[in-house]
């Protein structure tokens, strides 16, 4: 099924949320998941980010990504280096989906170094539409559904002030 | 290139003032709304709106599919119209059928699109669409007015005027989804195209053509024309519930562009040395027109038409303000201002938007800048200290309530399982608060003030111990660069009224007669006045604050 880029990043971040990111944490990552995953990069670096929740990647590399963009030289570059905590192009789909241009992503032996030029904003286009497995679906949408308040008839009458008939 | 000098303006009204939940559920539309820049839009290439498809029986069910070039581009609103019994019409996200469903479909579509979207439209959130669908929307009869105005045609009458004024639509709509919801297509795919470039676009263009099915319908079932005057005076209804409080808040870079390009034109018109004696004319035709439009605003909840009255009182003395002999000076507009600056809100913000009304040449282009093309270029702010200034000499906002008292912190806001509905619950009386949508912004930057250690250290190394407080973190390090970014007041108080939210957002869309259903959901009227399909000339600007000329 295809998805578009919007309705997955909305399903990753509640995902994100389900599984006990922090609400900012979860909706960078929901926008690199799009980013990821329009690319065509593995669904298994996001899920492995996902299971490790609330520890892991999701929340550690935008600990590191804040620590290098407060790294700016005088042109307006802010470089800084990722040790290798997590899978390459979980990293890359990260860096990429900042609002900022990256102007560089070199990959050593002890880790990723990153160069944003804070003066520009991301020239890449916008995540496109992306195909995901059933399975990975469903995943999503498991821990997703952690975030719902379950439905009571108190919750369905008054919850949101409309009635339950609109004939007029 | 060619440089262009820019308007001289006053100072902006400060976000401290302008971002208030009570001042944003004052708001009125202008000319800056979204449906007036579509209509501008629309009119500049008089468009040719046609109807390739109506495959629509005598009852009135069917398909139709009606077509406009916008831009360079064609789209078409594929409708569906299908029998819905009564007990199954609700205005709710919760519902699972209504009378009409709708994509609007990028090009023309083929005899298999049309039946594709015939066949997913009316499961709406449970269809399944693809990246040519722009847009999905629902619409319910007003049955009473439905019923009666094609009764009456059937008969060989018009409608009875006064009932249209009344209800002002023919259908009301209950979700107009875009942006990649559902499959369809996401936002970016037409950002860049002419004529949908700004907010909402595709959305209002959706919105503009259902209005031309509902009436084409309504003719079709009762076998006559309606007349201009009440077709003009049958917009398109909504109702809007708590989905749309959220999105000011998880959008505040959005909110910071209408905010900001709104009182630029007011700091721009303000601004004016002299008015000409035909603005001074047309400032007061304007005036009248807006008490004529408040004569024929009533609503069923006693609370909002008293509110209503005052109003009209209030606003028949502000008139007083644009009389001719008071307009002669400098900068009279700015006086004007001055001069309603004690008065309610609502006669401010009514004021407001009149004053921009007379200046299309001054603050039309300003609806460039309300689109949001790069997400947030704010940088973080690097350190505990910088963190701490800037939340003590922007956020005391934030900062002044006492969230442990049960009166500030007595709503929560949060998703329902039943559809993914919005809703807000009572903290102490209702089980979810665990589950809380983080829409608590004030309460997250107090408690990240609290953590703040007192000797400075990075924001890095702050979030590593604290990983809860990156979103308050993001929030204040946005204020660098959006001021107005952010609703400065306690949305989780117990005296936040959704409502207020809903307001701001409908007014930029363009939505007039306002009818709160209750402080969680309210009922609007959306292009009512605006120019039909063969009305767009020169002169279809000319539709703010409609009054029912029959």
């Amino acid at each position: 099924m295809s998805w578009s880029a919007n309705e997955l990043s909305g399903l990753v971040a509640k995902a994100a949320r389900g599984a006990g990111a922090p609400p900012e944490q979860a909706a960078r990552f929901a926008h690199a998941a799009a980013v990821h995953l329009s690319q065509g990069r593995e669904e298994r670096a996001l899920k492995s980010a996902l299971d490790a929740l609330p520890a892991g990647p999701v929340v550690e590399l935008y600990q590191y990504f804040t620590g290098i963009l407060c790294q700016v030289d005088q042109n307006g570059q802010a470089a800084g280096q990722v040790p290798a905590t997590a899978p390459e192009p979980l990293i890359r789909s990260m860096a990429e989906a900042q609002p900022f241009a990256l102007v560089a992503f070199a990959v050593g032996s002890d880790g990723v170094w990153i160069t944003w030029d804070m003066s520009r904003p991301n020239p890449a286009p916008p995540p496109g539409r992306c195909a995901i497995s059933d399975d990975f679906a469903g995943y999503l949408t498991r821990l997703a559904a952690r975030t719902f308040v379950p439905e009571s008839d108190a919750s369905r009458r008054a919850g949101a002030g409309a009635g339950l008939l609109d004939n007029d | 290139m060619k440089d262009i000098p820019c308007p001289d303006q006053m100072p902006l009204r400060p976000p401290s003032e302008v971002m208030r939940l009570a001042r944003m559920g004052s708001m009125f539309p202008t000319r800056l709304s979204f449906l007036r820049t579509l209509m501008r839009r629309l009119s500049a290439e008089r468009a040719d709106v046609s109807t390739p498809v109506w495959q629509i029986d005598a009852a009135g069910f069917g398909h139709a599919v009606i077509t406009v070039p916008l831009g360079g581009h064609i789209y078409s609103l594929v409708a569906v119209s299908t029998d819905l019994p009564d007990d199954m019409r609700t205005d709710r996200v919760i519902a699972t059928a209504w009378d009409t469903a709708y994509v609007l479909y990028d090009g023309v579509p083929d005899a298999a699109e049309i039946a594709r979207i015939c066949a997913n439209a009316p499961l709406q959130e449970a269809g399944r669409f693809t990246e040519r669908d722009l847009i999905l929307s629902r619409a319910n009869k007003s049955v009473r007015l439905f019923s009666h105005v094609t009764d009456a045609l059937r008969q060989g009458r018009q409608p009875d005027g006064a009932f249209v004024r009344q209800v002002g639509y023919l259908m009301r709509t209950t979700a107009v989804y875009g942006n990649g919801k559902f499959g369809i297509a996401d936002r970016h795919i037409v950002a860049a195209r002419p004529g949908l470039e700004g907010p909402f676009m595709a959305e209002m263009l959706t919105v503009w053509l259902i209005r031309h099915f509902t009436h084409a319908l309504a003719e079709h079932i009762g076998g006559a024309a309606l007349s201009r005057p009440i077709k003009r005076h049958l917009g398109i209804g909504n109702a809007t519930g708590l989905g749309m409080a959220p999105f000011l808040v998880n959008h505040p870079v959005l909110l910071n562009n209408w905010m900001t390009v709104r009182e630029t034109a007011l700091a721009r018109v303000r601004a004016v040395d002299r008015l000409t004696a035909s603005q001074i004319a047309r400032l007061s035709v304007l005036a009248e027109r807006a008490a004529r439009h408040l004569d024929a605003w009533d609503v069923p909840d006693p609370v909002h038409q008293a509110r209503i009255i005052r109003l009209r009182r209030d606003w028949a003395a502000a008139c007083g303000l644009l009389r001719a002999e008071r307009l002669t000076g400098d900068r009279p507009l700015d006086q004007v201002m001055e001069d309603v600056a004690d008065q309610s809100c609502d006669v401010q913000e009514l004021m407001v938007a009149l004053l921009l009304e007379p200046f299309g040449d001054l603050v039309d282009g300003l609806t460039e800048c309300m689109a949001d093309p790069f997400g947030a270029l704010a940088p973080p702010l690097c350190d505990t200290g910088m963190m701490r200034a800037r939340i003590e000499a922007d956020f005391q906002w934030a900062l002044e309530p006492d969230y442990d008292s049960p009166e500030n912190c007595r709503q929560f806001w949060y998703v329902s399982a039943a559809k993914q509905e919005p809703r807000l619950g009572d903290r102490f009386a209702e089980d979810g608060a665990a589950l809380e949508s983080p829409l608590d912004i004030a309460r997250r930057i107090k408690a990240l003030h609290h953590d703040l250690p007192a000797q400075s250290e990075p924001m890095a190394a702050f979030l590593a111990g604290h990983p809860q407080h990156a979103l308050a973190a993001a929030r204040v390090a946005l204020s660098q660069r959006y001021p107005y970014a952010e609703i400065q007041d306690n949305l989780i108080a117990q005296t936040c009224l959704p409502i207020d939210m809903l307001r701001c957002k409908l007014a930029f869309f363009g939505a007039s007669r306002f009818d709160p259903k209750s402080d969680l959901w309210t009922r609007i009227t959306l292009c009512q006045g605006a120019p039909l399909a063969d009305e767009l000339d020169a002169e279809a600007d000319d539709w703010w604050l409609p009054v029912f000329a029959q």
